[in-house]
């Protein structure tokens, strides 16, 4: 089970790939949506766990070229710290599947993780 | 440390770095938009990663900062350089924090206090600013007085406390022309009753005292007595004792020292005080206060503790100056609250402020505002932005929106044996708690996703990838009986019909989906249609077009509005943020998907490019954190030992072929070992280089922190400076860079201090106002050169000679002979410093010596041109690299000393008949030129006469030490080389005259000698 995290903030991909790779997962990154796209576009993913703000390509761009473009329609959690409303429906509108505000407690990312990538429970 | 908060402290600094770049842009930058849109986004960040440790001190910095930006990108003209000023400040609390999580191994130790104060005056700008939005967009009733005055207060807040001078006369001042003073952090632990308790022994004209007392620790020896002194302190008001270092183990403390600090509130005269304290005056810190730096809200944080009208009505009160009214409002209210808050606090204020006789009016309602607004100030501290009457609504909203979901979550899963769904729940119960929650969390997402507008081109992959996540998750679980059902609705939604799929999640989920097909999905059944390569159709063609006229029918009224919707997309972004959710209405409900869909396109690319704008700015982040490694600077210095070793331990083969030759006659032995020197002492060379690269630092590294210093010194000196820095890609040693930074700063320093003038100055000499200092960098042959030139009104080399005459640094035959640049160069000596004052800022008696001292020390040379009124200029020449010293090997008394190569000049053989005795001093005239002689024998100590060759030549090494050239008379050279010079450790420190020692090739200790010394 392969999942990329995309945020442009390294603190927080190397404690989602902490996480993640505690639980078995083999973990890839990118800095921002473009570079999130151009991997997309090479590898196929189970899971996408998706900053909002960042260079270059923001969060909902990312989602919205990814699911436009055809290029995979795995499973998709944004991640961000607003925990208003009305980023919910635009990062959903965007094709985001699950809306999560950081900062998510490890035991909280794995059980959505394993759910979403469709891993049988133990 | 943990590996992860390493990597947090790391990223913190290179965003605080981007952050201090972007600030110092948007005081320049035309477009400031940009920069702040940048600006929040790290800020962001930054936040964002905080939440990952439980630093709450730290969050509540960075979440001011980042509501700041928030206003400031909504607002940019809220943008003033007190504002930049309180950014750099929090930005530099952050820093500190780092430091102390470093330096406590992930402990932090914080400073509270500051962290609260911070976060209350970046808040305070907030709102202070908001106020100003409010006034203008409410009538400005009586009401609304106490926030502007507040506003006021806020940019006046900092010059008050300094303003009311001792003495106090008793004129009087119009209740508002004062603003809030700021809240003291010393002050505000205490308990209000005691501060209520000095205020009403205090007089609002005359000023209050804080006096701290920190007594030297070894105070008892000199007899002095801290505790009567402090208790004996006239007028005291409150007091208190403070262990300075309170982690110290008991049985650390040496009960000979004195640890306490004593802090006091006093309200006697100044004069009073000072004599009081007057044998201990340097261990005492003495600050003027007015009386309303004791009206504060000390107790707990709650910000909904009153009720906003009882507040406005407090205020009403407050500025009709009834205050009986306000009393009363205060005891009820009072009565009805928390006795610990803040908000309690306040009304014991107003309470203790009316019911106190002596006050005058004016006074009691002087303090009475500024209680007032602190109350405001405490009990708005979030969410008073949104005071205007829409956006309240909408975090209303939105509260209820968060918090009946969980409890609709367990009443409707209780109440589903009215559906038909009773399987899915004895289903869902035999689950995991965790699992259940979060695959009902899963599913109801999902369900609201399948309600959202299906018109954009996107729609077909995110009902794809929600069928994805539905299949996914209930297989996970093992649902298998809900599965083909889950299978046939996905199916369906692929071919265009969701309503299966909503009827499904409707089915796990009660009420999970409300928008049941038919409208949403009207498109999307439309574009599917047109989308040959669909999946399996089961549905039959009829099916897509019965859904079709369906929507025509229903949405015929919405057409226009849509239409309409993609003109005016943003409106319909706002205006639809404000019904966020509504569930039940289909026409509401259809521009607010349908907007930040339309608005997506027009928004996104404004956004990218911003983006893309932001980060042409910067030299390029780490875009690719995958290409560069971190690496523990221990590691490489290990490294670079090793291949020291290396070096030497190759060095030895030549040598051994030697031997091999000489004394074995195996010439090919002899032959072949020095062909593989050939070869290790390349590869050695390579790595030795590689080695050396991995420490190069670019220049920026330290010029990065210039802009905000020259801002910040040019802003408290009222002089303007344009800054540029050039070559910040030169690269230099690691230790030469970071050794270079202080030296750096004080030349910087002591140009903005005395060398550019003011503003009007400048315009008086005929200098255009805005003075520039430049910091140039470059590369010249195998040394770094760095320049630091102002326009400023240099150096008078009249009064340095005078002055260094004066400290007897010259004689007077000196101080006639010294040429301009040489007297200017003066300033270079130990001991000289020119400012006649000394300054905050430069001119503590270290002076330009230190500064020397610090580049003398990696091998460094520096020189320094000025010329009066039109600037200075001073050069520093700097080696590369330390780590590797070229070094001349020559012989006296039969020992092999280096002298490092950067100072040796040239090697003459001498005849004897050349040297002259003149004045003493042995000397000889090279070129024209003459050379001072010194033996090394004499100046060693050692009792050897210098040996002479057969033509009685002496082996002379002319060197350059310092300013000087001198000829140092040795008995032979013997080449140069490399070597990894080691400093002198344990009982060799102290040996002056070596700089250090290294092995060379035959394994032998080649002392390297320091000339400066021993001459």
């Amino acid at each position: 089970m392969k999942v990329l995290i995309v945020d442009d903030a390294s603190t927080v991909r190397m404690y989602h790939r902490n996480v993640l790779e505690a639980a078995g997962y083999v973990v890839d990154e990118a800095v921002n949506g473009l570079e999130a796209l151009e991997k997309a576009l090479e590898n196929t993913f189970d899971l996408y766990i998706v900053d909002i703000n960042m260079p270059k390509m923001d969060g909902y761009e990312f989602l919205m070229q990814l699911r436009s473009e055809d290029i995979d329609q795995a499973p998709a959690i944004m991640v961000s710290t607003e925990a208003a409303e009305l980023d919910h429906t635009k990062a959903f509108t965007a094709g985001a599947n699950l809306y999560m505000v950081k900062p998510i407690k490890p035991l909280q990312m794995m059980t959505y993780v394993r759910l979403l990538v469709g891993e049988e429970s133990v | 440390m943990s590996p992860l908060l390493q990597q947090f402290v790391s990223e913190t600094r290179d965003l605080l770095q981007s952050i201090s770049e972007q600030l110092l842009e948007v005081e320049k930058a035309d477009d400031k938009q940009t920069t702040l849109n940048e600006l929040f986004r790290i800020v962001h960040t930054l936040k964002g990663n905080t939440g990952l440790f439980e630093f709450p001190d730290l969050t509540r910095v960075l979440h001011a900062g980042e509501d700041v930006m928030s206003e400031a990108r909504e607002r940019p003209e809220i943008w003033d350089q007190a504002l930049t000023d309180l950014l750099f400040e929090s930005m530099d609390y952050v820093s500190s924090f780092c430091d102390s999580l470093e330096e406590n191994n992930g402990e932090p130790v914080s400073d509270s206090k500051a962290a609260t104060q911070l976060s209350k005056d970046l808040r305070a700008y907030l709102d202070g600013n908001n106020s100003e939005a409010n006034a203008e967009a409410t009538d400005s009733g009586a009401a609304n007085e106490p926030q502007k005055a507040k506003k006021a207060a806020t940019k006046t807040k900092k010059a008050t406390a300094q303003k009311k001078s001792a003495g106090g006369s008793s004129k009087r001042r119009p209740p508002r022309a004062k603003g809030l003073p700021p809240e003291h952090s010393l002050l505000k632990v205490l308990p209000v009753d005691t501060l209520i308790e000095a205020w009403t022994a205090s007089s609002p004209d005359e000023p209050i005292w804080l006096v701290k007392y920190s007594p030297l620790a070894e105070c008892f020896f000199q007899g002095d007595d801290p505790l009567h002194t402090a208790r004996s302190t006239p007028g005291v008001l409150w007091g208190k004792v403070e262990n300075a270092c309170a982690t110290q183990d008991i049985n650390d403390l040496d009960p000979y020292q004195c640890v306490s600090t004593f802090t006091l509130l006093s309200n006697a005269s100044e004069d009073e005080l000072h004599e009081h304290y007057r044998y201990v005056t340097e261990q005492t810190d003495i600050e003027e206060l007015s009386s309303h730096h004791l009206l504060l809200l000390s107790g707990d944080d709650q910000n909904d503790a009153l009720p906003e009208d009882t507040v406005d009505a407090l205020c009403d009160a407050v500025e009709a100056i009834q205050f009986d009214t306000a009393s009363d409002i205060a005891t009820t209210a009072l009565e009805l609250l928390n006795k610990d808050l803040q908000a309690a606090a306040a009304l014991r204020w107003v309470i203790a402020i009316t019911s106190d006789t002596d006050a005058q009016e004016n006074e009691a309602k002087e303090a009475l505002i500024v209680v007032c607004q602190r109350l405001r100030h405490n009990q708005h501290l979030s969410g008073y932005r949104f005071s205007e009457p829409e956006p309240d609504e909408k975090i209303e909203e939105r509260k209820e929106e968060h918090e009946p979901e969980e409890s609709r979550l367990d009443t409707y899963t209780e109440s589903t044996t009215d559906l038909s769904g009773a399987d899915t729940e004895d289903l869902l119960d035999a689950l995991v708690e965790d699992d259940r929650e979060a695959f009902e969390h899963i599913v109801r997402t999902q369900g609201r996703i399948l309600e959202l507008d299906p018109t954009v081109d996107w729609a077909k992959g995110r009902l794809r990838a929600t069928c994805n996540v539905l299949i996914k998750t209930t297989a996970s679980l093992g649902l298998s009986s809900l599965i083909p059902a889950l299978e046939e609705a996905v199916n369906a939604a692929l071919s265009g019909n969701t309503e299966p799929l909503a009827d499904w999640i409707n089915e796990v989920i009660p009420g999970a989906c409300s928008a049941v097909g038919a409208g949403s999905e009207s498109n999307s059944a439309e574009d599917e249609s047109r989308n040959p390569d669909n999946l399996d159709t089961q549905q039959g063609p009829e099916d897509t077009d019965m859904e079709a006229t369906d929507i025509s029918e229903e949405s015929g009224e919405e057409n226009p509005d849509e239409s309409s919707d993609e003109s005016t997309a943003d409106e319909a972004a706002e205006g639809s943020s404000e019904d966020t959710e509504s569930q039940d209405t289909e026409t509401t409900e259809q521009p607010e998907i349908q907007a930040p869909a339309a608005t997506a396109p027009v928004e996104t690319p404004a956004e990218k490019q911003t983006a893309d704008k932001a980060s042409s700015f910067k030299p390029e982040p780490a875009v690719a954190p995958s290409k560069s490694v971190k690496v523990d600077q221990e590691k490489i210095d290990r490294l670079m030992n090793l291949i020291g070793e290396m070096t030497v331990a190759k060095n030895a083969l030549p040598f051994l072929a030697k031997r091999a030759e000489e004394q074995h006659g195996l010439r090919d032995l002899a032959r072949e070992i020095k062909e593989q020197f050939a070869v290790v002492n390349r590869i050695a060379e390579e790595m030795q280089d590689s080695i050396m690269q991995i420490r190069m630092m670019p220049f920026s590294f330290i010029s990065m922190r210039f802009p905000r210093l020259v801002r910040d010194i040019s802003r408290r000196l009222n002089k303007d400076v344009q800054l540029v820095i050039e070559g910040e890609d030169t690269e230099a040693d690691k230790n030469i860079i970071e050794s270079l930074a202080e030296p750096l700063i004080h030349i910087v320093r002591n140009s903005l201090d005395h060398g550019i003038e003011a503003p009007d100055v400048r315009k008086q000499k005929g200098k255009p106002a805005t003075g520039s200092l430049t910091i140039r960098a470059s590369q010249e042959a195998d040394r770094v050169m760095i320049e630091i030139q102002d326009d400023g009104k240099g150096i008078d080399p009249e009064v340095i000679r005078n002055k260094a005459f004066e400290k007897g640094l010259i004689d007077e035959a000196t101080r006639q002979r010294l040429t301009d640049k040489e007297a200017v160069n003066l300033v270079l000596m130990p001991g000289f410093s020119t400012a006649d004052e000394v300054s905050d800022l430069s001119g503590r008696g270290v002076g330009m010596d230190a500064v020397r001292s610090a580049v003398d020390k990696v091998n460094g040379t520096m020189a320094l041109e000025s010329q009066v009124d039109k600037g200075t200029r001073i050069r520093i020449s700097l080696p590369m690299s330390i780590a590797v010293t070229r070094v001349m090997i020559i012989e006296s008394d039969n020992q092999l000393m280096g002298i490092p190569m950067d100072q040796v000049l040239e090697t003459v053989r001498v005849p004897r008949s050349d040297i002259h005795t003149v004045k003493h001093v042995k000397t000889t005239v090279l070129r024209d030129r003459i050379v001072p002689l010194k033996s090394l024998n004499e100046l060693l100590a050692l009792p050897a006469e210098q040996i002479i060759n057969e033509e009685e030549e002496h082996a002379v090494l002319v060197a350059r030490v310092g300013n000087d050239v001198i000829g140092l008379v040795v008995d032979d050279f013997r080449g140069s080389v490399d070597i990894i010079q080691k400093p002198m450790t344990g009982v060799l420190s102290g040996m002056q005259a070596y700089s250090g020692a290294a092995l060379i090739g035959d394994g032998s200790v080649l002392m390297v000698l320091n000339l400066k010394e021993v001459l």
